[in-house]
């Protein structure tokens, strides 16, 4: 036999788990990158569900909220931003008034929750004041 | 001086182990592959989707509302869309005939023809064409005026317009209602 000596079971064994370590590193490189695609995918999507209800926002101040579907919820929340004019001004229920719009929209994912926002400024009308 | 051979023994636990590698490294190449391939298709698709939905986005917020004399330039119907308004390619704004629809390949597909403020004494130019998306199934359009309607005739622009892109079944696509308000009033 000579000094020619085979491989040890322990050794061909150990072989076994590193080459086993690597193919988990890279299986769960791959795991990472389907889960950034699949996060960048519903990201996507709800900003496209954002911007839909800062369209259809109406320009009352106040919240809304609701379900959007497919597991996302929405919310859009309008505040007067600035009101041209005087409070005393005659043409009272005619100023224009400033709007911030906000739209968030927000879905769970592996267990975390992600929210996009978008904030746009609209001009509107005063609602008429009562007496 | 005589060698010694392996046995049968070890031969056959070396192939068996041999077999072990062998699989494992296909059954990793395998996934490897599948995983990229899923993922450059649910990238590609997507971004075609979202630039569609800004494409038809400010299409829709820039809509033409025509004037008084010449009438109105937008008119909807259930599957089909045509109105005035600002070419989505082009860099400076330019005004164009648009018309949106799905035709009989199943693509949704964007006609358009420069948009003249004058009458045209030739006949009017080819109309160009831009495919948006295939396989396409339908395009389902509401019209908001107080409620959904699926027809628009009137003389003011809808106050938004909803855009369902609807794929045959078994497609994997799927895009949200696209919900967009038109910005510009009629002068006087």
């Amino acid at each position: 036999m000579g000094g020619e000596r085979g491989f040890t079971l322990l050794e061909v064994m150990i072989a076994f788990i590193i080459a086993a370590l690597a193919l988990g590193a890279l299986l769960q490189g791959a795991a990472g990158g389907l889960r950034s695609a699949s996060v960048a995918a519903h990201t996507q999507e709800a900003l496209s569900r954002a911007r839909s209800r800062l369209a259809a926002a109406p320009l009352t101040p106040g919240e809304q909220r609701g379900d959007d579907g497919g597991g996302f919820a929405w919310r859009v929340l309008v505040l007067p931003a600035a009101t041209a004019g005087r409070a005393g001004d005659d043409a009272r229920a005619h100023r224009p008034v400033l709007y911030a719009v906000t739209s968030t929209v927000t879905w769970r994912l592996d267990g975390g929750e992600r929210t996009v926002s978008l904030t746009t400024q609209r001009l509107g009308e005063a609602p008429a004041e009562g007496p | 001086m005589r060698q010694a051979g392996f046995t049968l023994l070890e031969l056959l636990v070396g192939l068996v182990v041999l077999g072990f590698i062998l699989a494992g490294l296909g059954g990793g190449v395998r996934y490897g592959l599948r995983a990229a391939d899923t993922q450059a298709r649910l990238s590609a698709g997507r971004g075609e989707l979202d630039a569609v939905d800004r494409t038809l986005r400010r299409m829709i917020e820039q809509a033409d509302p025509g004037s008084a004399q010449g009438g109105p330039l937008f008119h909807g119907a259930p599957g089909r869309l045509v109105l005035t308004s600002a070419l989505p390619a082009a860099a400076t704004v330019r005004q164009a005939d648009l018309a949106l629809g799905v035709d009989a390949a199943h693509r949704l597909v964007l006609r358009w023809t420069p948009h003249l403020h004058a009458v045209r004494f030739g006949p009017a130019p080819a109309a160009e064409e831009a495919e948006l998306l295939r396989g396409v199934d339908r395009l389902e359009l509401s019209y908001w005026s107080g409620g959904w309607r699926t027809v628009w005739e009137e003389q003011a622009l809808p106050g938004l317009v909803r855009v369902r892109i609807v794929f045959p079944p078994g497609d994997a696509r799927h895009w949200p209602d696209i919900v967009a308000a038109p910005m510009r009033l009629r002068a006087g």
